[in-house]
């Protein structure tokens, strides 16, 4: 910056009052001309303030720096080519959300900006409260209120016309509209490629331009840049048909869509009484989906529809395909005929392969249908809205409601969810989102939640509100999720109060406005997710399964050992007093018995048989304590581990019982409670574990390990206890 | 016999295949997990591979 000289452009939309704001700062020292070869008005005026001068040129009239209009080419190539100071942006306050919709491009362009909030008397006196501090840390841009017919804050204006124009962190400060989760990762990789190959000032501009297929940035690039431009529009082909697939529209309208998200998002917060009209459709649904009272109500009910219709849809497929893993065990087994009960092979077929992965496998279906249901909410634009309907609570915890962003991704996987908290600026924020994440079911803890209920929580039926019937397993379901984001907020705010003390940092939450789902996208999000849980199940927990099954298998009881039953069994079969079917039973009770000792004495039993005391204050046996611990390697585990556990020793036949028969035997439903809010509170998978290492540090991710183990182990014993007592 | 060899051979690659999945995991070389990522285009780890 010249000391003594500033050029300031006025930007702003048709009939923003950017003449009488000219007016008022040049008063009659202007000069009108015409922008060379075109018809465009030129208007330039001079001002001294504070012993600077100030030559200020008022540039056309646009609503956007798209190139639909010569005016807003001509605005555009002023921007980019004239050495400007400062920029002050001209916001109609009485139609805010239009008008920052210049100004969110002006900042896209990486230019010094005031924004300043004109005929802001007209905007009072139409019931607009806005709260232009709080929309100022929002956008990262300072804001004045001005009147300009009345001359009103134009000194103010031009005191941080000059602030700005000193301060060489102006547009760092800036905040960009984020294009979400689809978009992004294009811009970013496309803004690499413009800094690397043709201009390092505003690669991000020129990316976004190129992924909208603007003619005239492209006609520009072509002169900047020559020979790379060619691979600049491949790759931005490339990109944009990408987007255009999974989102179902025109990448310019996505664009456009997610820049008035953007802006949606920060006057949500920073104004109130709003009745602008633009967004008309989506903010009347959003009075509603957002509305204070309603929003969380709302949200719950949704997220117990997701279960109903995983459970009412999906339990009905299961239960068939586990039908048809009977059937294939069966059919396996038969191969070896009569003689097959001694074959290590197939042990290793049946009761290892089969028995473990297909206990995973047969919670496809329910795993489809929520990964179905998230995906309705991600893609019609509601999971935005969530996030900003928890905003409220989260803020009261000291975290933004961004946060709330990685936790729903949570639900499906927490790996991404940690990755996804980069998107958080403050390490506090990371650090603390990273720490309560796993507390959000995520997907691979589906399948414990769902044996569990229909082990112990039998299927019934009954009307809500007599308007539509729910299942008492959705409830549990649902209750269970509830419980986990609950513990996530107490403990946030336990980790904000403490360990990660200080001020929450503004961000603008982005509400995209609602779109109806392309069904090639729900099906592309939905096979994607349900791929990586048939695959895992196929690879890693394939393999554990087997070492498993090998673990569950060996060693043998010595041949004293088994002399005892077989022993025992003579003494039966001899005894001539009991009738067939009471020597059936007996030999029966001897197998099962046999069946025990022989677990017990394998190496699973002994590992089993010492971690358990530790964990018996929960009300878990030494197989639940193994499979508990086989599920750190990842939580389908579990699953996997107990189907082995109880189908090693036992013959596939007609009177195999499913697994969840064989638990319902064994155990009662307050133990079956107990390991579903062990499974969601203990320690992650190891991989989460992993990426926190990655991501936050050693320290953080042992942290996070022994909180939620001890937190576990803690609430699974008094709810064990008390329940033992109660019931 | 022929069958202890068989289940042996499968032992073997299913630890040998166990360490590895764990080692792709833990050096952050897994993709398992991206089809859930919001960055899964661009991110550092899909890169480095």
């Amino acid at each position: 910056m010249n000391n003594k000289h500033l050029i300031v452009a006025l930007a702003g939309n048709p009939n923003s009052g950017k003449t009488t704001v000219f007016n008022a700062i040049t008063g009659a020292r202007q000069h009108v001309g015409n922008y060379p070869g075109v018809t465009v008005e030129k208007k330039t005026g001079v001002a001294t303030h504070d012993g600077v001068r100030l030559e200020v040129v008022d540039l056309p009239g646009t609503y956007s720096l798209t190139a639909y209009s010569v005016e807003e080419v001509v605005a555009r190539n002023v921007l980019l080519d004239e050495k400007l100071d400062v920029v002050v942006a001209i916001v109609d306050s009485s139609n805010l959300e239009r008008n920052l919709y210049l100004a969110t491009q002006l900042m896209e362009l990486s230019v010094p900006l005031v924004l300043a909030f004109n005929m802001s008397d007209v905007a009072e006196g139409r019931g607009y409260n806005i709260d232009d501090d709080k929309l100022s840390k929002l956008l990262g841009v300072p804001i004045v209120k001005t009147v300009g017919h009345k001359g009103k804050g134009v000194a103010e204006l031009l005191d941080t016309v000059m602030a700005v124009a000193r301060n060489d962190q102006a547009v760092a400060s800036q905040r960009h509209p984020n294009y979400g989760g689809e978009i992004e990762p294009h811009i970013r990789q496309l803004t690499e490629l413009v800094a690397e190959k043709c201009d390092k000032h505003r690669p991000r501009w020129f990316a976004v331009k190129l992924l909208e297929n603007d003619e005239v940035t492209i006609k520009r690039l072509r002169q900047m840049c020559g020979e790379h431009v060619e691979e600049l529009l491949a790759e931005a082909g490339r990109l944009r048909r990408h987007i255009e697939k999974i989102c179902g529209d025109a990448a310019e309208i996505i664009l456009a869509d997610r820049r008035y998200g953007f802006i949606s998002g920060a006057c949500t917060e920073s104004v109130t009484h709003s009745v602008e009209t633009r967004h008309e459709r989506s903010d009347r649904i959003d009075s509603v989906m957002t509305n204070r009272y309603l929003g969380l109500p709302i949200f719950a009910l949704l997220m117990f529809l997701v279960f109903q219709l995983t459970f009412f849809m999906g339990n009905p497929l299961a239960n068939k395909l586990d039908g048809w893993g009977g059937n294939l065990a069966k059919g396996v087994s038969g191969l070896w005929g009569e003689s097959g009960a001694d074959s290590v092979l197939r042990s290793l077929l049946v009761e290892g392969v089969i028995e473990g992965v297909g206990a995973v496998l047969v919670f496809v279906p329910l795993i489809m249908l929520l990964f179905l249901a998230i995906a309705v909410l991600e893609d019609s634009g509601y999971m935005a809205r969530a996030a900003f309907v928890i905003d409220r609570l989260m803020h009261k915890i000291g975290l933004h409601g961004k946060s709330f962003i990685p936790m729903l991704i949570g639900f499906g996987c927490t790996v991404p969810g940690i990755m996804a908290t980069r998107t958080l600026e403050t390490r506090r924020d990371r650090i603390t989102t990273i720490l309560v994440l796993p507390l959000m079911s995520c997907g691979a803890r589906l399948p414990i939640y769902v044996l569990i209920l229909g082990a112990f929580f039998p299927e019934r039926v009954f009307n809500l509100f007599g308007v539509f019937d729910v299942t008492n397993q959705a409830l549990w379901l649902f209750g269970i999720y509830v419980i986990g984001i609950v513990l996530a907020i107490i403990w946030a705010k336990v980790f904000r109060e403490t360990l990660l003390k200080g001020e929450a940092t503004p961000f603008v939450m982005e509400l995209p406005p609602y779109r109806m789902p392309t069904l090639k996208g729900l099906a592309t999000h939905m096979w994607e997710r349900t791929w990586m849980y048939i695959k895992k199940a196929g690879t890693i927990i394939l393999a554990i399964v087997i070492v498993l099954w090998a673990l569950a298998s060996w060693p043998k009881l010595n041949e004293q050992e088994q002399a005892v039953f077989a022993r025992q069994r003579a003494v039966v079969q001899a005894g001539a007093h009991a009738g067939a079917e009471q020597t059936a039973e007996l030999l029966k009770k001897i197998d099962a018995a046999e069946h025990e000792a022989e677990l017990e004495h394998s190496a699973i039993g002994r590992i089993g048989k010492t971690i358990a005391p530790a964990l018996a204050p929960c009300g878990f046996d030494w197989k639940i304590s193994t499979a508990l611990l086989g599920a750190f390697a990842a939580k389908e585990v579990f699953v996997g581990q107990m189907g082995v556990i109880y189908s090693v020793g036992e013959e596939a036949d007609e009177q195999s019982e499913p697994l969840r028969e064989k638990l319902q035997k064994h155990y009662t439903p307050l133990v079956g409670f107990c390991i579903m809010l062990f499974c969601l509170v203990s320690m992650p998978c190891m991989v989460t574990v992993a990426v926190t290492v990655r991501e936050a540090g050693w320290r953080w991710a042992i942290l996070q390990v022994t909180y939620l183990t001890v937190m576990a182990w803690v609430l699974t014993t008094i709810v064990y206890q008390v329940g033992s007592r109660l019931v | 016999m022929w069958e202890y060899a068989i289940v042996v051979v499968i032992l073997l690659a299913a630890v040998a295949g166990a360490i590895y999945s764990l080692y792709r995991i833990l050096t952050g070389r897994s993709k398992h997990h991206c089809s859930h990522c919001p960055m899964k285009n661009n991110c550092e780890s899909n890169r480095r591979q």
